[in-house]
């Protein structure tokens, strides 16, 4: 069953049928550190781009790491003025995090509840 | 899975929807006591709404539906994204279904706010007078007023990478989307996310501009490994024929690409497949196995890390 429903990015293989992409990697943004791949240097920034270089955001002073497929939403959810960062993610969880300043700073994540229970959507 | 926040039963309290690689699309709605359990989303004949590929719970296996307008063959799609949207500008909300092949699909809304009869039809939603198509998969496609025409426009992720906008050059009530233009490359030389880009567009900094917020997987490079002089000198020597031979291979297929730029999508699909079965192209890719091979014994994969990243507007 899973090899039919997990999403094909879910694999480790090449993103490319025609090249490995770690190879790849390896090559051309290889000499980045950890720290530049999680988007802190601007080093390998696109000069064409509408945008600066990715910065990472922060949830208890740690990149959002460990989470399957996170799919961020800003939005104020409890009515409180300020915009919460909500996170939904592959297995159905919904969690949200309250931002520490102005910057790129965020509180760990909580469940999103239903009565007592975190919320899940169901999956497959 | 993404979710989109918004007072879909119209009673004043904001509730969400989403969809999960179930297939089908969930309400959860909120109320004064917080937020509800999820409940499937349904069509006017009490189907769970699904574009065609779901999973049934109850036989545990994945099964079809084909939904598609009358009279067409099914899509076999399956969704794994699903916002709401008035697209004739009814009052209702419509839906868009997000395939996890690449297609976008909408749903009409034959009810009204807060009593929602959805037709279970799903006609798919077009770029530039094409059905759209997020190559190498759609994980979710939000709308935002993008260019601030009044008009809501699209903005979409890619599983394999990448952002694209699609702005809508319709009227009100009448959507219509030009051709995807590119706002995050499928890059791979530049850092941060690399696959499964949920993206959402939103004025992060408060400058007044549109800003992305983007979920996803980046590839953090390993740690080195220990090589012995003989083997540093093998990895850099397979290393520079690998990227020799990958050059050549993006060359000829760029060529193809300018050579059949002319021709119908029947036309393109059949001269990719002949190109890719030619002599010349088999060798090449033959020699790319080859040498990846040889280099990957002799470096560490990089790792897969997820994070959420800020792309502010310049």
């Amino acid at each position: 069953m899973l090899g039919l429903i997990v999403p094909q990015a879910l694999i480790l293989k090449p993103m490319n049928k025609r090249h490995s992409t770690f190879a790849l990697v390896t090559l051309s943004c290889a000499v980045a550190p950890v720290a530049a791949a999680l988007g802190h240097s601007g080093s390998c920034s696109d000069e064409t781009s509408l945008f600066d270089a990715p910065e990472a955001l922060l949830t208890a002073d740690s990149p959002f790491t460990g989470q399957m497929y996170p799919s961020p939403v800003l939005r104020d959810i409890d009515g409180d003025g300020k915009a919460e960062l909500v996170v939904g993610d592959l297995p159905g969880r919904m969690r949200f995090a309250t931002r520490k300043g102005n910057g790129l700073q965020w509180s760990k994540l909580n469940p999103m509840k239903s009565g007592d229970e975190p919320l899940r959507l169901n999956n497959w | 899975m993404s979710s989109q926040f918004v007072d879909f039963n119209a009673d004043g309290h904001l509730d969400f929807i989403a969809a999960t690689y179930e297939g089908t699309v969930f309400l959860v709605a909120g109320s004064e006591d917080g937020w509800g359990q999820p409940q499937h989303l349904e069509d006017a004949k009490g189907r769970n709404i699904v574009i065609s590929l779901y999973y049934d719970m109850e036989d545990n296996e994945y099964k079809n539906a084909n939904r598609s307008p009358e009279g067409q063959k099914d899509s076999g799609d399956h969704c794994v994204s699903a916002t709401v949207f008035d697209w004739d500008d009814d009052g209702d909300l419509d839906l868009l279904l997000g395939a996890y092949g690449g297609a976008l699909y909408r749903q009409m809304n034959e009810g009204k706010p807060g009593a929602p009869a959805y037709t279970g039809v799903n006609i798919p939603v077009e770029a530039d007078g094409e059905p759209f198509e997020m190559r190498g998969g759609l994980t979710a496609a939000r709308l935002v007023d993008w260019n601030g025409d009044g008009l809501q426009d699209l903005v979409c992720g890619g599983f394999k990478g990448g952002v694209s906008l699609l702005l809508n050059v319709g009227q009100r009530g009448a959507p219509r989307f030009g051709a995807p233009t590119t706002l995050i490359k499928k890059s791979k030389q530049l850092a941060g996310p690399r696959e499964g880009l949920y993206v959402d567009p939103v004025d992060y900094d408060g400058d007044g501009d549109l800003d992305l917020l983007v979920g996803g997987i980046a590839l953090v490079p390993s740690k080195e490994t220990a090589l012995s002089d003989t083997e540093a000198d093998n990895l850099d020597r397979w290393t520079k024929r690998l990227e020799g031979l990958e050059a050549q291979s993006d060359a000829l297929y760029e060529q193809l690409k300018e050579e059949s730029a002319n021709l119908s999508k029947k036309e393109k699909r059949a001269a990719l497949k002949e190109f890719q079965s030619g002599e010349a192209m088999q060798g090449l890719e033959e020699a790319i196995v080859r040498f990846q091979k040889k280099v990957g014994k002799l470096e560490s994969p990089p790792a897969r890390e997820s994070g959420i990243w800020l792309y502010r507007r310049r």
